[in-house]
């Protein structure tokens, strides 16, 4: 991916300091502006297909209100989507912190933040899986028509819950996929970060998923409260 | 000439400088894996044309036997046994086909061909000459959209194969998702949300281009329209395409797993779904008629020999059009929302004219006293100009609350896309491709045959879609296989009309396929038009220019300017003209 | 894939041209922030059980919400210190999504008065009823006792 060149300056050198740009740049400060332009704008698009489900959500919490706040009360744990929001934030601080240390060339601190932030992207998965989705399912509260719910506290299921239910699944359900992507790129900057790949004179690459694991976690901030803490 | 050798090992050295992009590397197979693995963009650009003008074959045969249906109106008649048949369908034996191949026509037109036409096949090409770059901004991803380009088309004619879909290009809700056989309406959205990813990243790609990548000295206000076109396409490509994105997501889903969001049965609302689903393809007409735009600029520009009359405005006027697009998408469903949101929309429709007629009237201010040549190249200009005005115009007819009633869902509105899909873009796209096929091949084209293809092109177009114009006037609604006997006569003008267009096309194919084949090599500058990809060789080398260009004259300074790389003389400067007030 | 170089006479002029300085934040600043968005997390769950009425709590929530995406877009993904271009990306982003959820609002929520399926004219959504009488059935839910849950019909939203 990256063009690493080999001078004949000396082997100890790490990769990130022979770096040197693709051939159409005419500086290596060029190429890493106009690759975090180029995320950023990637960024956009994400929230654009994000912006689908929040409108979904919007205009069938307008129709439905009764539903939505009965439905979010009973079918979401408020504290479980806490826990997960304090997770991603942790995660959020470890990925900006891994960004500095790469501005300062302190290469561990870089892979120990980043491989971290990605733990704690798998402790995210693990808690929505686990204690969300999985009994969801064997107690059926699945979206609009598989919904078979299976009664809790003697709760009279009405008529609209599954609605609340789809916009639930599909929004966090994407949601998650971008996590566990997230996570796999983070493995991939870790890895790399181990051999030496990034350094204050290059860490485009840092920078970029970092950018991208925000944007994760800034989504779930908006859905948190929409989901789970519908008064 | 002195060049700094790399560091890197296996430097070409002087090589580059002399061979053509097209010059094959090796063998046929390791050509072959070169094309394959090339992130040259004028490579990728010639795929993409190539690949689209395929999708337009495909597409347009489908519009032919639609067009062939509609001859006759269906009738029972009785046969020479006595029995009673179902005639008129021809070449189909039920409507149910029939439904299914102006679903085809329409989805592989809006989104195999017309929305990656001028960007992917043109713009990747030319947009990187005319900016004195080496390539766009991120070359892989670019080759990454052409192979994403590729898988979606593959899901949507394997949905085609599978026996088609008979929703409309449009797979409006709750019908969308009431197939018991839904698999190839997913095939179908699949291959269309696949589709609208290369054309985000190829947006993205050419954004971060024109910032970042513009020669020394080239100021925003140094480039030509047609970057600026693109660009202003490519703003829209990014915003508006995520959400079609998690629309046909959201139709897969509620397909597969009946969550019911857009289905009525369940509590969703199918309206929701046209909100969702308008958002962008509103914008996306926008994303087919800019480049359109662009490439007009660029054309008589240079057939005419003049600089274009207010260049501020028509660059302006091209991100106008893209902000207004975004809020106007309400006037596709007039009949189908509420009263308020009605108004609305309306009301903003109109805005959305202003910028297009500030256009139409500068290209035809830059005329004015133009040197003008009739070639290929202008004569579609010229088209786009009387084509684009009528469809506009009727659009204005379609913006309006109180004739939309009558209107809507009618040939009218059929008639007003087509001449604003086929006769703006569709036309820019032809002239645009004769007056770069130089640049990119190398070799000329036979004029004379192309002009021919041309005169059949716009007499068989205007004879197949002003007669629906009528047709829709008077009432005929649109993705009907048969209609009153009243019809029959307008109808059968269409279809001959078709068939001459068709026909038009056909002409243009072989003009093409015999330059390749046959064609005198080209000047480098053949046109002698004043943009940078024309410094260069024809076709450029592999790295495009030999020295990094220097920008020494605006692109329309056709006034002061010699174009580079003509014969003293070929193109003289303009006699001073007497009355100027001077610049 | 990309083949050698040719680097131009006027390249390595440009090469030692832009040797920019980039912003490092300090680690007071990172932390200062993640505690300020703890907190903030925090009072979202606080507002929520305050009851301000329906539209009320809602932008509350948002409002939040959006303060807490601020910092992370401002400090964490560096908007503050780095070229404009980039928020005005975002900026166009959030106005795109504004317009699109303004819109389609205004019209689903201005439709006219009679809704059949929320006047009770249709029948609320089959399943939900088939759950209902499976629940009683297997005696998981019994409804002799104080209801908890929603209505079987929607009551017409205040606004229209």
């Amino acid at each position: 991916m990256t063009t690493i060149t080999n001078t004949s300056a000396s082997v100890s050198q790490e990769p990130w300091e022979r770096y040197k740009h693709q051939p159409h740049w005419r500086n290596n400060e060029d190429e890493f502006e106009a690759a975090k332009l180029g995320m950023w704008i990637f960024l956009a698009t994400e929230l654009l297909l994000f912006s689908g489900f929040f409108c979904a959500y919007f205009i069938l919490r307008m129709f439905y209100p009764e539903s939505f706040r009965g439905a979010s009360e009973h079918y979401l744990d408020w504290r479980i989507g806490a826990i997960n929001t304090i997770v991603l934030l942790v995660s959020s601080w470890n990925v900006a912190v891994a960004v500095r240390a790469a501005q300062v060339g302190k290469k561990k601190l870089l892979a120990f933040n980043v491989f971290f932030a990605s733990l704690l992207g798998i402790v995210f998965l693990v808690l929505k899986i686990g204690l969300e989705y999985i009994p969801k399912i064997h107690k059926g509260e699945l979206p609009g028509g598989n919904f078979w719910f299976a009664g809790a506290h003697g709760y009279d299921p009405s008529a609209y819950d599954p609605m609340f239910l789809s916009v639930y699944w599909v929004s966090t359900a994407t949601h998650g996929f971008h996590v566990l992507v997230g996570v796999l790129l983070l493995w991939w900057i870790g890895w790399r970060a181990l051999k030496g790949h990034f350094g204050p004179k290059h860490y485009t690459a840092v920078e970029n998923i970092g950018l991208y694991w925000h944007l994760v976690d800034i989504i779930w901030i908006f859905l948190f409260p929409l989901l789970y803490l519908v008064p | 000439m002195t060049t700094i050798p790399a560091d890197t090992a296996g430097a070409h050295g002087h090589d580059d400088h002399n061979v053509s992009y097209l010059h094959p590397k090796g063998g046929f197979w390791v050509t072959v894996w070169d094309w394959m693995t090339t992130v040259d963009h004028k490579k990728i650009g010639v795929m993409y044309l190539f690949a689209i003008l395929t999708s337009f074959f495909i597409g347009g045969v489908a519009a032919l036997s639609v067009r062939l249906e509609l001859f006759e109106p269906m009738q029972t008649v009785k046969n020479a046994a006595g029995d009673s048949v179902v005639t008129g369908m021809w070449p189909f034996s039920t409507l149910a086909a029939y439904n299914r191949a102006f679903t085809l026509h329409g989805a592989v037109m809006v989104f195999m061909f017309i929305i990656p036409s001028i960007p992917a096949a043109l713009g990747n090409f030319v947009l990187p000459l005319m900016l004195g770059a080496k390539d766009v901004a991120f070359p892989r991803l670019n080759l990454f959209s052409w192979y994403i380009y590729v898988i979606g088309s593959i899901f949507a004619v394997s949905a085609i194969l599978l026996g088609g879909v008979d929703t409309g290009w449009t797979f409006y809700t709750p019908y969308s998702e009431s197939a018991a056989d839904y698999g190839r309406v997913i095939a179908m959205t699949m291959g269309a949300f696949i589709l609208g990813f290369s054309s985000i990243f190829t947006g993205l790609n050419f954004i971060v281009t024109v910032h970042k990548l513009r020669a020394p000295g080239m100021g925003w206000f140094d480039m030509p329209l047609f970057v600026w076109a693109i660009y202003a396409t490519a703003i829209i490509q990014v915003l508006a395409t995520p959400v079609l994105g998690v629309t046909l997501l959201l139709l897969t889903i509620e397909n597969i797993f009946k969550i019911g969001i857009f289905n009525p049965a369940l509590g969703g609302d199918p309206v929701l779904y046209q909100h969702f689903f308008w958002f962008y393809s509103h914008p996306a007409v926008y994303i087919m008629i800019l480049p359109g735009m662009g490439i007009m600029s660029e054309l008589i520009a240079t057939h005419a020999r003049k600089p274009i009359f207010g260049y501020k405005f028509v660059a302006f006027s091209s991100m106008g059009i893209a902000a207004v697009s975004f809020i106007v998408w309400g006037h596709h469903m007039f009949t189908a929302q509420g009263e308020l949101a009605s108004v609305i929309f309306s009301g903003l429709t109109f805005l959305v004219a202003i910028p297009s007629a500030i256009k139409v009237f500068n290209w035809t201010a830059t005329l004015y006293k133009g040197s003008i040549s009739i070639n290929t190249p202008m004569v579609y200009a010229l088209a786009f100009l009387f084509e684009f005005s009528i469809g506009g115009l009727t659009g204005l007819f379609l913006g309006a609350l109180a004739t939309d009633m009558h209107l809507h869902d009618t040939y009218f509105v059929v008639a007003h896309f087509h001449y604003v899909m086929m006769g703006g873009t569709v036309m820019a796209f032809l002239g645009g491709i004769h007056h770069w096929w130089p640049k990119m091949f190398g070799k000329m084209y036979n004029e004379r045959w192309a002009l021919v293809g041309a005169a059949l092109v716009f007499i068989g177009f205007n004879m197949t879609f002003f007669t629906q114009f009528i047709l829709g006037s008077k009432g005929m609604p649109r993705r009907y296989g048969t209609y009153v006997p009243e019809f029959q006569t307008l109808h059968q003008i269409s279809t001959i009309g078709s068939m001459i267009l068709g026909l038009g096309m056909l002409v243009h194919l072989a003009v093409f396929v015999l330059s390749l084949a046959a064609g005198k090599k080209a000047p480098p500058n053949p046109w002698g038009s004043l943009s940078m990809e024309w410094e260069t060789a024809s076709p450029p080398i592999e790295h495009n220019f030999p020295h990094e260009p220097v920008v020494r004259h605006g692109p329309y300074d056709y006034d002061n300017t010699v174009p580079p790389q003509t014969k003293p003389g070929e193109f003289p400067l303009p006699a001073p003209d007497p009355n100027a007030q001077g610049h | 894939m990309t083949t050698a170089p040719t680097i131009f006479e006027s390249e390595a002029a440009h090469e030692l041209e832009r040797e920019h300085k980039h912003y490092i934040p300090s680690m007071l600043e990172l932390n200062v922030t993640l505690v300020a968005l703890l907190f903030f997390t925090v009072l979202t769950v606080a507002a929520s059980r305050v009851d301000l009425g329906e539209s009320v709590n809602l932008w509350v929530a948002i409002g939040i919400s959006v303060v807490k995406g601020s910092f992370v877009a401002l400090v964490f993904m560096h908007l503050k210190n780095d070229k404009a271009m980039n928020s005005i990306v975002l900026f166009f982003c959030f106005l795109t999504i504004a317009f699109f959820l303004m819109f389609t609002i205004i019209d689903l929520s201005s439709r006219g008065r009679v809704d059949p399926m929320r006047a009770g004219a249709i029948a609320p959504p089959a399943v939900v009823q088939q759950a209902r009488e499976r629940a009683i059935a297997e005696g998981r839910l019994d409804l002799s006792e104080h209801k908890e849950g929603g209505a079987e019909h929607e009551s017409e939203p205040t606004e229209h």
